[in-house]
């Protein structure tokens, strides 16, 4: 369940990187989208997850992508990706 | 979900897509199969296939066309949701045309499986038999 004071390091509609490799070991970010740009649509803050995750993780963002930033071509779709704030950093406003 | 009582914990947060006239939605997790189980069930057995997870990422619009008969228009803009486990998404369908003043029960009858995945839209009234009322 979200934590009623997360403290998120973004904020709704900042351009974000994808980091490439992330030295805490959370593994939880599919590969295509590493190194990849986007922008943050929601903040989820903390999540307890005891289940999947041996400790809490960084706050959680909705990470939103252009299909053809990801893989090419020319489509106007997108791509929604929950990320970790350990997998992010912040990029540049142009794309 | 509190009508349910599911716990919190086992199920993370609840994540919910709406689509719209022009936003439709897909829900998927391509690192293993995450999927609000304790609300809505098992996924169909697709959603843990591997040409389901590959291929929607980067090409949904085609793939919904060809392996799920749903043609959608060019000002519709498709969007795949990759899920984590701390973040389950369903998809919310598109209310069919007709049917206002329907009860939830009456309305529960469009609602499919598919449909909260995003590969379907809800089914439409006259698709039921007797018309659905």
């Amino acid at each position: 369940m979200p934590r009623s004071q997360p403290t998120h390091r973004f904020r709704v509609g900042d351009p974000v990187q994808v980091e490439r490799a992330n030295p805490y070991g959370n593994p939880r970010t599919p590969r295509y989208i590493r190194g990849k740009n986007g922008v943050v649509t929601v903040l989820h803050g903390s999540i307890d997850n005891p289940i999947d995750h041996h400790s809490v993780y960084p706050p959680l963002c909705s990470v939103l992508f252009r299909v053809r930033d990801v893989f090419g071509g020319s489509s106007d779709d997108t791509l929604s990706i929950d990320l970790h704030e350990d997998w992010l950093k912040p990029a540049g406003p142009s794309r | 979900m509190r009508e349910l009582n599911i716990p919190p914990g086992r199920l993370g947060k609840l994540g919910v897509a709406e689509n719209t006239p022009t936003l439709h939605n897909i829900v998927v997790c391509t690192l293993c199969s995450c999927y609000p189980h304790d609300l809505l069930g098992d996924p169909p057995w697709w959603y843990r296939d591997d040409s389901y997870k590959e291929r929607i990422v980067r090409d949904a619009r085609s793939m919904l066309a060809e392996r799920f008969n749903l043609c959608l228009p060019d000002d519709v803009e498709v969007r795949v949701h990759d899920s984590t486990s701390d973040v389950r998404w369903m998809v919310l369908p598109c209310r069919p045309a007709g049917t206002d003043g329907w009860s939830e029960e009456q309305l529960a009858r469009l609602v499919t499986i598919e449909s909260l995945v995003g590969t379907a839209p809800a089914v439409e009234p006259a698709a039921l038999p007797q018309g659905g009322r």
